[in-house]
């Protein structure tokens, strides 16, 4: 079983795709791809014991900190490299997504949508969120950053990424006006160059 | 009591290996230095059956001063690595035919410096010739043909044996299908040259060296080797390692005696480890294994990584452990990011451990647990 957000992801890889998975976890969205999708690639992930998850699944992970930065790889090695659910985490996000477009000629990215009505209610009450995308309390939680989808998209014009939404049926469509206070998770597909 | 930990891992030479015998007169083994060796014997032990496809066959490359006694059956003195292979354990012996090797140029039953020179009817001594890791995979390999064996479902190994493991992958790239490095790396840094180089030292230095012609003499040098594996030692545990086991605790005063006698609990280990390794180790051998050790140099061997693993087929489990810094964890990563590179199927992990590079032949369930998931794929 993957989260639907992983399903929602993978709806938008093609057949055999080369895919790096930054911060891959257990490996649950990559062994969905390899089985559904036929992908080739590795996951990355700073946990020994998401490593041996991956492993124990027939996946090649690689043990490392994204925040180093991918000098693993070449210039467009892979056709889609996903960041869902981390970015919220890494020390310096331009970089990372700078450095997943060196690899990639995509850049897949979920994070929670700080910017949600919801979260946004919970702050009006005066209490830090805690939500199903947001689980954690302050004093627990690993994120360290938050984001919101306009400051994701003004963050994406400024480093000159190209940046749509993905849609859950495969389809992508630009950002509505409406999607910073509707969407509980930003699920966006970067790119550099003149088309997205 | 700390350092007893240390201690459950060594054996006692009373277990028996088969003997191959090759390379014969007219069909000597070609070595690196542009040398011949001939005959070469090589001590083995098997474990498990070999399937009837010839499939499940797993070579273990042991360590700088291991033997092919990896593991053990009731009855034996314990193998160098009883922990991860055996029926049941991760390299599971009920699953697995296993195949352990001494080296060549070891003193562990296969051909070395302290073997019959069958020219001269003598010991070889320094008359051996310099041998690399590529010469002692070279001799694995007649090993392998001799046993009938296609090609390894996976070559496994630590440290000097990861050296070998990688080897194997660059010299017959479609015979291993996976190879595990543990604590290893595709050349040594100047700082382990360097521990290793005075280790040397220590040896040429004891009087009793005698040109490494010692052998059948009443005196050999024990002190030269004793040392040298007293600075292995060092290299082997980490910074933590020693102040969790040792500290600074004397061994037997209750304070300093302003002498120069042994007093720490650490120099007593050293001592300890010391006095044992002379009594099942060579110190020719010694001086030989180190210097392949420090040949190994797949770069310079193949003009670049890339292109050293390049027409390889095997899939990769890379193993650093955190606190080593003889192989440090920077090489394995460099080593996978190649594999990586190359479009491999490769696995990197970083073992969280306190022990140094000591770590991969403790008992180790997390690494267990690696090597088993891998070998399970």
């Amino acid at each position: 079983m993957i989260s639907p957000l992983a399903h929602w992801l993978a709806s938008h890889i093609p057949l055999g795709s080369r895919v790096l998975d930054l911060g891959c976890g257990n490996g649950d969205l990559l062994a969905h791809l390899q089985t559904h999708k036929q992908i080739t690639g590795y996951g990355i992930d700073i946990e020994f014991e998401n490593i041996k998850t991956c492993i124990q699944r027939g996946l090649a992970a690689y043990q490392g900190d994204i925040d180093e930065g991918l000098q693993e790889f070449g210039d467009q090695r892979f056709d889609y490299v996903l960041l869902s659910q981390t970015l919220q985490q890494v020390k310096r996000p331009t970089n990372v997504l700078h450095e997943m477009l060196r690899v990639g000629h995509y850049g897949m990215v979920t994070f929670p949508n700080f910017g949600y009505w919801r979260n946004r209610w919970q702050l009006l009450q005066g209490i830090t969120p805690v939500t199903h995308a947001l689980p954690y309390r302050w004093d627990n939680t690993p994120n360290i950053r938050v984001i919101t989808l306009l400051d994701f998209q003004a963050m994406c014009q400024r480093e000159g990424f190209n940046m749509t939404m993905l849609q859950p049926d495969g389809t992508t469509r630009s950002m509505g006006w409406l999607d910073n206070m509707r969407c509980e998770y930003g699920i966006c597909c970067l790119s550099k160059g003149i088309s997205s | 009591m700390g350092w007893w930990h240390f201690l459950k891992h060594d054996w006692v030479s009373m277990y028996t290996s088969d003997v191959w015998v090759g390379f014969g007169a007219d069909d000597p083994l070609h070595l690196d230095s542009g040398g011949t060796l001939s005959p070469v014997e090589l001590a083995y032990e098997t474990h498990g059956q070999l399937s009837p496809q010839r499939d499940n066959a797993i070579l273990i490359c042991h360590a700088l001063t291991g033997n092919a006694h990896v593991a053990s059956i009731p009855g034996q003195p314990p193998g160098w690595w009883d922990g991860v292979v055996g029926p049941g354990k991760a390299i599971d012996t009920n699953r697995f035919f296993v195949v352990c090797s001494n080296v060549i140029g070891g003193c562990a039953g296969s051909t070395g410096p302290s073997s019959l020179n069958p020219h001269v009817g003598v010991p070889y001594g320094i008359q051996f010739p310099v041998i690399t890791i590529g010469d002692m995979v070279r001799a694995q390999h007649a090993l392998l043909t001799d046993l009938g064996i296609p090609q390894w479902h996976a070559v496994i190994g630590g440290s000097m044996g990861g050296m070998q493991a990688l080897e194997w992958a660059c010299m017959y790239p479609q015979q291993v299908n996976a190879v595990i490095a543990i604590a290893s790396t595709a050349k040594l840094s100047p700082q382990a040259l360097a521990f290793d180089s005075v280790g040397r030292h220590a040896i040429l230095s004891d009087p009793h060296w005698n040109n490494g012609f010692y052998y059948g003499l009443d005196v050999q040098p024990h002190d030269g080797l004793a040392i040298a594996r007293m600075i292995g030692h060092i290299t082997y545990l980490s910074d933590e390692a020693m102040r969790l086991k040792f500290g600074r605790n004397l061994q037997q005063r209750p304070d300093y005696g302003y002498d120069f006698n042994t007093e720490f609990q650490v120099e007593s280990y050293l001592l300890y480890q010391g006095d044992k390794f002379v009594n099942r180790f060579d110190a020719n051998s010694y001086l030989y294994l180190t210097k392949a050790v420090n040949y190994f140099d797949l770069e310079k061997k193949y003009g670049s990584l890339e292109q050293a693993f390049d027409t390889s087929s095997a899939r990769f489990l890379v193993v650093s452990i955190d606190s080593d810094w003889l192989y440090p964890p920077h090489q394995s990563k460099e080593l996978a990011s190649t594999l990586m590179k190359l479009n491999k199927q490769v696995s990197y992990a970083n073992l969280a451990s306190p022990y140094g590079h000591d770590a991969f032949l403790m008992d180790n369930p997390p690494l267990n647990d690696l090597v088993a998931a891998f070998l399970c794929q």
